[in-house]
């Protein structure tokens, strides 16, 4: 193990790539072109760019999951790389620890499976690390930040020297996030290698030792973390001089200027001062506001005796963004699915512009005027394996529909019309799986937006997105609502819903806590909110009825 | 999307089954004394005379139908176990009401006795759809117990209460001759099942392809839960499926009736309701891929047979042989399933519990 008082320089490095280059034949994409590259020991590196930019290729080429490249990987004497790929994959039958023994599986003297052991050193190792993942749990019932949390303890299993992590946070709250951040340090600490594949220059900033900006596959520039900052990183990513000023400022990013917006600072839509949209709404009940678009009326939630939801009360008035935000495993898929028609409440209402649902399907929810953009991109939101023009015409079926026949034609001007107006780089014709992650979340959006509904449920609309893309998620959202239709924006990411929300409301444990408005809506209030702070002080909770996985320690 | 493209698994396909030949002929000469003669009626039998063609299009006529039978449903994402089942206990019902109606012109007669036949099996293909849509129970199980009780069922009334008295064979009695569709290519079983068939086939590519509902059955086959995102009513889109082909094999029981057997023979649907598995396997699930799987699957049935009849070629070995081609086709065809990786079909069946 090497110490850390070692000056950076002089560590032998853990890793070292030279030269690669990685075409990929069936595409003809040269994803990664002549990158040298040092991991060394004891550092994290933060290897960022845009979707698309060669850091997940170049990494896995890194950890060996790629057989042909052109180029160098070396590396003194043994050592363990592992990679966290960004989606992790279970056997969804199987438990959390029968999936990540795989392979490596202990044994009793008897050459029989040994359960205990493998589960006692999968919860040590859980426990040093401090991350809350439950070796007994079905794979299939893990939350995506749990998975995410539980493929990287498998990596750690193998203890390896370079710990390579492909977007580790992007289904991870603040809170685990910040778990995720303790076990990178613990680990450099240690003397290993850990590699942070991101786009969230926030993240960067905060845990990062190095730093190297890829582009278009090339290395643009390797940096210290100390010596920058996140104008600096977001011009490079980019890679272009963009103007910079304050008011550009969200997220820490550098806003880019589109062509009608250029010149008008001042305009940068800051939410409380977007103009076009109503004034959001101080007392929903006064006479001279509209009616609700969209209500909850004391919605409960129960599935096999426990309660999910509870006393869910929401009215969302026309141009209207109306944010939901909590920790995940709080009820954030439980109010997604609420809000869409795919889960029915065991007691409550819901009004859809004044009317109730005849059934809980998103069929009804639909004809009533709901749009929906879900979480789930890759199964709910995308058929993978149909056609990306059977993707976005999904909703319009009907309408290609003469005497019972599709439409080709019809239908094929209408995909390559919203292809354009969306800007999506894609062959219609091909798969959905064919498409990047942020190409993907475009059709699903112009295929939502296609409709014109007055209501749109956005759930994690920039998950996993560059920020070009979410950019262009976070303009199509203002835009809806300066037309009056009114928004339902369910997120994690803080900085989003912060961004964009007019109404802020937080969940914990499957109820609102507070709604907050105007001045309220502060950064730190919505993190004790989202930890159940003030419902702890105020009700004096009962800490032996908590189920939760997370630790309900103030964080700061 | 209108056509599923060629591609490098056409090609195993083709290598296995060109595997499965090789290993035929090995197993010709090694166990025939004569293996020049066996090999010779393996393969040109099929082509030799009228008899043996006309045979053979007829064993790809029924196979087709049943084999769209089985694509329809796995198009749509469910399996239909019991197309054995069904043919069988539909050319039961077929036969019996060609019997019962004797006295009406067979333009009227046949037409009812097959309407009869299909709704028989799409009765006991549709109750396993209806009752995955009401209690989520799984078709695959429940298509086949439900068509395995049937089996010994007919058997029962083919030697029972609906024997032909008249023949010492096990059987019912045969059909009024104005019933019997003509044969093409007499002496052989060649008969007008051959055209339903084939416009059978071309119905369904349109219906799957080309139009709207088609659109719906496809896309709740391959992501039901994206379908039913959509809007789509995928409830419908499991008892429809199964309705349909059940449906399907229920006609191939009546076409087998009418056409080639004119009575119910006891086991005669032997394999029907499998092969047409295999064959929709072949065929990848599309309409018009059944028209090569059926008839590579027909060609080999024949010439098993007909080697059989001229040389040593025992019945064993023609079961083995099948068996091998069963096995190396299977083998080529069933992982090329999971190529599409985490979101094929087959998984989409794993995540499916929680909608219906």
């Amino acid at each position: 193990m090497l110490e850390r008082t070692i000056p950076a320089d002089e560590i032998p490095p853990g890793m070292e790539l030279r030269h690669i280059t990685k075409r990929y034949p069936e595409n003809d994409v040269l994803a990664v072109r002549d990158v040298s590259l040092k991991l060394r020991s004891g550092e994290i590196h933060a290897l960022i760019g845009e979707n698309g930019a060669g850091k997940s290729t170049l990494m896995k080429i890194a950890a060996g999951l790629l057989p042909s490249y052109d180029g160098e990987v070396c590396f003194k004497g043994a050592q363990v790389c592992r990679l966290v790929q960004q989606h992790p994959q279970f056997i969804p039958q199987h438990q959390v620890w029968e999936n990540l023994f795989l392979g490596i599986e202990p044994r009793t003297r008897w050459g029989l499976l040994d359960q205990d052991a493998a589960v006692q050193s999968f919860s040590a190792l859980a426990g040093r690390y401090a991350l809350p993942v439950a070796p007994r749990m079905r794979a299939e019932r893990l939350s995506a930040a749990q998975a995410q949390l539980a493929a990287i303890l498998g990596a750690l299993l193998h203890d390896p020297d370079i710990l390579i992590l492909d977007e580790p946070t992007a289904p991870c709250s603040d809170h685990e996030t910040a778990l995720v951040f303790g076990m990178m340090r613990s680990l450099r600490d240690n003397g290993r290698a850990v590699v942070l594949i991101t786009h969230k220059l926030r993240e960067v900033m905060e845990v990062s030792d190095r730093i190297t900006v890829m582009r278009h596959g090339r290395v643009v520039k390797s940096l210290l973390t100390a010596d920058t900052n996140p104008g600096e990183l977001s011009a490079l990513m980019i890679g272009e001089d963009c103007q910079r000023s304050e008011s550009d400022r969200r997220f820490g990013f550098v806003r880019r200027e589109f062509g009608t917006q250029s010149g008008s600072h001042e305009s940068v839509p800051e939410p409380v001062a977007r103009s076009g949209a109503p004034t959001p709404p101080t007392q929903p009940d006064s006479p001279t506001q509209p009616e609700p678009v969209f209500e909850l009326r004391n919605i409960n939630l129960v599935r096999r005796g426990r309660v999910l939801l509870e006393r869910l009360e929401l009215r969302l008035y026309p141009g209207e963004i109306l944010g939901i935000t909590g920790i995940r495993e709080n009820g954030l898929e439980y109010i997604e699915d609420i809000l869409s028609g795919s889960a029915e409440p065991n007691s409550g209402e819901v009004l859809i512009q004044g009317q109730r649902p005849s059934r809980y399907t998103p069929r009804v929810f639909r004809k009533l005027g709901l749009a929906y953009i879900p979480t789930d991109r890759l199964i709910r939101g995308a058929s993978l394996s149909s056609s990306v023009e059977d993707n976005m015409i999904l909703l319009e079926r009907k309408r290609f529909g003469r005497a019972g026949l599709l439409n080709r034609r019809a239908s094929a001007s209408f995909s390559s019309a919203l292809q354009q107006r969306f800007g999506i780089t894609a062959v219609l014709g091909k798969p959905m799986h064919t498409l990047s992650g942020g190409n993907m979340q475009k059709v699903i959006l112009s295929r939502e937006l296609s409709q014109n509904s007055p209501v749109v449920v956005f759930s994690e609309p920039s998950w996993g997105l560059d920020f070009r893309s979410s950019e262009r998620v976070h303009e199509e959202i203002q835009r809806l609502s300066a037309d009056g239709v009114g928004i339902v924006l369910i997120s994690s990411d803080i900085d989003e819903i912060l961004s964009l929300a007019d109404r802020i409301m937080v969940m914990y444990k499957g109820s609102f806590t507070r709604t907050l408005e105007g001045n309220d809506r502060v950064r730190d209030t919505i993190g004790e909110l989202m930890l159940g702070l003030e419902v702890e002080q105020t009700s004096a909770a009962h800490e032996d009825s908590r189920q939760s996985t997370f630790t309900k320690e103030p964080r700061q | 999307m209108s056509r599923s493209q060629p591609d490098s698994s056409i090609m195993v396909t083709v290598a296995a089954i060109a595997g499965a030949l090789a290993v035929t002929v090995l197993l010709l000469i090694a166990v025939s004394s004569t293996p020049q003669a066996a090999v010779r009626a393996f393969f040109i039998g099929p082509f030799s005379n009228r008899f043996y063609l006309g045979n053979m299009l007829n064993v790809f006529s029924m196979l087709a139908i049943t084999g769209l039978g089985m694509a329809v449903a796995f198009r749509a994402g469910v399996f239909n176990l019991g197309g054995e089942g069904q043919v069988y206990a539909s050319a039961l019902t077929a036969t019996m009401t060609g019997l019962a109606l004797a006295s009406l012109p067979a333009v009227l007669g046949v037409p009812i006795a097959l309407v009869v036949g299909m709704m028989t099996g799409a009765v006991i293909a549709g109750l396993s759809g209806l009752f995955r849509y009401l209690w989520d129970t799984d078709e695959l199980i429940t298509s086949f117990l439900i068509a395995s009780a049937c089996i010994p069922i007919v058997d029962y009334l083919i030697v029972g209460p609906l024997n032909d008295q008249a023949s010492n064979l096990l059987t019912t009695e045969r059909v009024p001759l104005a019933f019997r569709l003509p044969r093409l290519l007499a002496p052989s079983h060649l008969n007008p099942t051959l055209f339903i068939a084939l416009l059978l086939l071309g119905a369904a590519y349109i219906a799957l392809f080309r139009t709207v509902r088609g659109y719906e059955w496809r896309l709740s086959g391959l992501n039901r839960q994206f379908a039913r995102y959509g809007g789509i009513h995928t409830g419908a889109y499991i008892v429809l499926p199964m309705l349909l082909s059940g449906a399907l094999h229920g006609l191939a029981g009546g076409l087998f009736v009418f056409g080639t057997h004119y009575a119910t023979l006891v086991g005669f649907s032997a394999g029907l309701g499998w092969n047409g598995i295999a064959v929709a396997l072949i065929a990848k699930r599309h309409p018009l891929g059944v028209i090569p799987a059926a008839a590579a699957f027909a060609y080999l049935e024949s010439g098993a047979r007909i080697a059989m009849l001229h040389t040593d070629f025992t019945f064993e070995l023609g079961t083995i042989i099948r068996a091998v081609i069963f096995l190396f086709v299977t083998a080529s065809v069933v992982p090329q399933l999971q190529v599409g990786g985490r979101f094929n079909w087959i998984a989409a069946r794993f995540s499916r519990k929680e909608q219906t």
